[in-house]
């Protein structure tokens, strides 16, 4: 029965002119089996191609190869989206099962100290040779926790289980170096009345992290810090403040023990541990559905047949493919230092922000910006992101010489750190492997790094400026200048400023490119 | 039993104005000796079957809901169950 015979085109036309909003703006037709124009952005027709193939519908209705194609494609893409962004719980999850299994510190008891430094034998994301690290981890399963960090202590912060910040402690902290007790509450916890001489912070999470940084000595020396922390650095349960049980310290210098999240299907099962763990609370609903849509949710085990496998298996090579082009490749402007991308300097906090919102929450959250971060490092907190002149901490990267080409452990590289580098505390260069993001390794060197306070041997240009050098092999004379690079194996280069000054901000000081000689 | 287009996810367009049968606003539907219904749907009514007939429009697919206002228990048990929807031919 054709409708145009029942309703002239005049009529429909009258109807529409009378009746209708800008809604109804599509063409003026009635298709067949309709009775009144309907606008054609809301048919679907019988056949639509698409990268994923050729979509058949009747009437609307997809047909079994239609829906299997469409509900592949959505699966495979919720489980990128798992890996990219809940990234930072698997990370900081290894860290704490490194901890845990690997070194074997129970948390709000042990601590682990790199008494001579981190070096290259920690699989650590981007970790330094430069600080005195102290790290720990607290559970507060069973009531609020009490830390107590020396005076001097350097920048230190406390981090949930998704790897977002709680607090700060240390130089950048509210004891603003003066050392203090800080008071952490988790999940459920009741403020205690009387909060007299405590900082006070909340968590979401059952585990934290804590990663506390002393600084060396004009020495270069680590012996001053680790001395502080082994006497002030203190964590024992808020219930047993009036006689708390003593911390072991753990020399954590030699032992090799991985804390990095997997990059191939085992990344799920790292993520389930923490979503089995922690309060859903943690996250928003929307993050958690994605997450359960592809099988993983709290109280639920997490069994995937061999296909749900296989795609997951997919999902996470297209993640890790994509995490790896944000990090080396930012396609943001604002994730390079400086104008036109000189030298490839880029930034871990593209934006400044440790939340990663963009124009202050109008765009939401910069999701590369966070997969940029945390495939690249640990530890969030303002005090890194901030401009604090004097305070934080800044860091420059590249994985590029001048010309653009990826850094090879087969050349040799130089680059000039100019005169008067606006750092208040220090500056270092450290070499890392692109494969894990930790510190390069080499028989030769186990610490892939310059530091102008450690390495005080290195030769000075007539004007201030230190030429570095990186290769297989120091040119003649360079020794003291050189890092030793791999070939056959690729390594990206941070420099670190800490205590950063404002030249740095102002960029009146600049870094040049890697040059290959 | 409201019948709706796949395409518009609206009510079906045919020559009944009203696609639907509704227990209170049909009352000439016709019931069974043992108290059910039958609905009939289809492009033409079979035969004495009018009243219990919804149009569908031949080169097109529709989907039905079934609505209950005042939902009672034996719903929610599944004492009370809905049967498939039968082909004639």
């Amino acid at each position: 029965m054709s409708v145009i015979t029942r309703f002239p085109s005049a009529v429909l036309s009258a109807v529409f002119l009378a009746c209708s909003g800008s809604a109804l703006h599509a063409a003026d037709v009635v298709p067949k089996g309709y009775n009144t124009p309907i606008p054609v952005d809301v048919l679907t027709p019988d056949t639509v191609k698409t990268r994923l193939g050729t979509f058949k519908y009747f009437d609307g209705f997809p047909d079994d190869e239609t829906m299997r194609k469409a509900r592949r494609q959505v699966d495979l893409g919720r489980g990128v989206q798992t890996f990219l962004n809940f990234m930072p719980a698997a990370s900081l999850e290894m860290l704490y099962v490194g901890h845990r299994d690997g070194y074997g510190l129970k948390p709000n008891r042990d601590i682990g100290l790199f008494d001579e430094l981190m070096s290259a034998k920690s699989l650590w994301l981007t970790g330094n040779t430069d600080t005195v690290y102290a790290s720990a981890f607290l559970d507060l399963s069973d009531g609020p926790i009490v830390v107590e960090v020396p005076p001097g202590t350097g920048p230190g912060t406390l981090n949930d289980a998704f790897f977002r910040f709680v607090v700060d402690m240390g130089g950048p902290g509210p004891d603003k170096g003066k050392g203090g007790k800080y008071l952490i509450l988790g999940p459920g916890h009741q403020e205690p009345a009387a909060t007299d001489g405590f900082f006070v912070a909340r968590t979401p999470s059952i585990i934290n992290w804590l990663i506390l940084r002393g600084f060396l000595d004009d020495q270069g020396q680590p012996d001053t810090a680790r001395e502080s922390f082994k006497n002030g650095l203190k964590v024992y349960p808020y219930a047993m403040r009036a006689n708390p049980q003593a911390n072991s310290f753990k020399n954590l210098t030699d032992w090799t023990v991985n804390t990095i999240h997997a990059n191939n299907f085992r990344f799920y099962e790292e993520l389930n541990e923490v979503i089995q763990r922690e309060p859903s609370e943690m996250f928003s609903p929307e993050l958690l559905g994605m997450a359960s849509a592809i099988g993983i949710q709290k109280g639920k085990p997490f069994a995937p047949n061999a296909e749900q496998k296989a795609l997951l298996t997919e999902s996470v090579a297209i993640g890790n493919a994509t995490a790896r082009s944000i990090l080396f490749s930012p396609q943001d402007p604002k994730a390079y230092i400086y104008p036109a991308k000189a030298g490839y300097w880029q930034t871990g906090f593209p934006g400044g922000s440790h939340e990663y919102l963009v124009d202050k929450g109008n765009g939401g959250r910069d999701m590369d910006g966070r997969t940029l971060f945390f495939y690249l490092a640990t530890v969030n907190t303002p005090a890194m992101a901030l401009e604090l002149p004097g305070v934080g901490s800044q860091y420059a990267f590249t994985s590029r010489d001048g010309t653009g080409a990826y850094l090879d452990g087969a050349n040799t590289y130089k680059l000039t750190v100019p005169a008067n580098v606006p750092a208040r505390r220090f500056w270092s260069f450290v070499v890392y492997d692109p494969q894990t993001r930790s510190m390069l390794q080499s028989k030769e060197s186990p610490y892939p790094s310059k530091n102008n306070k450690r390495n005080q041997d290195m030769v000075s240009n007539p004007d201030g400026s230190v030429d570095l050098y990186f290769g297989p092999k120091p040119p003649v004379g360079q020794e003291a200048n050189w890092v030793k690079t791999v070939p056959g194996k690729g390594w990206f280069g941070i420099f670190r400023l800490y205590g950063p000054e404002q030249a740095w901000f102002d960029r009146a000081w600049t870094l040049g490119p890697i040059e290959q000689i | 039993m409201v019948v709706y287009d796949p395409q518009t996810r609206s009510e079906l367009q045919t020559g009944q104005l009203l696609p639907s049968k509704n227990s209170v606003r049909n009352q000439d539907m016709k019931t069974n000796a043992d108290g059910s219904i039958d609905l009939y749907f289809g492009p033409k009514a079979p035969a004495g079957q009018e009243a219990n007939w919804i149009e569908t429009a031949p080169g097109k697919g529709w989907f039905a809901i079934f609505r209950l206002y005042g939902p009672l228990q034996p719903w929610f048990d599944k004492t009370w169950q809905l049967n498939d929807i039968q082909p004639l031919g």
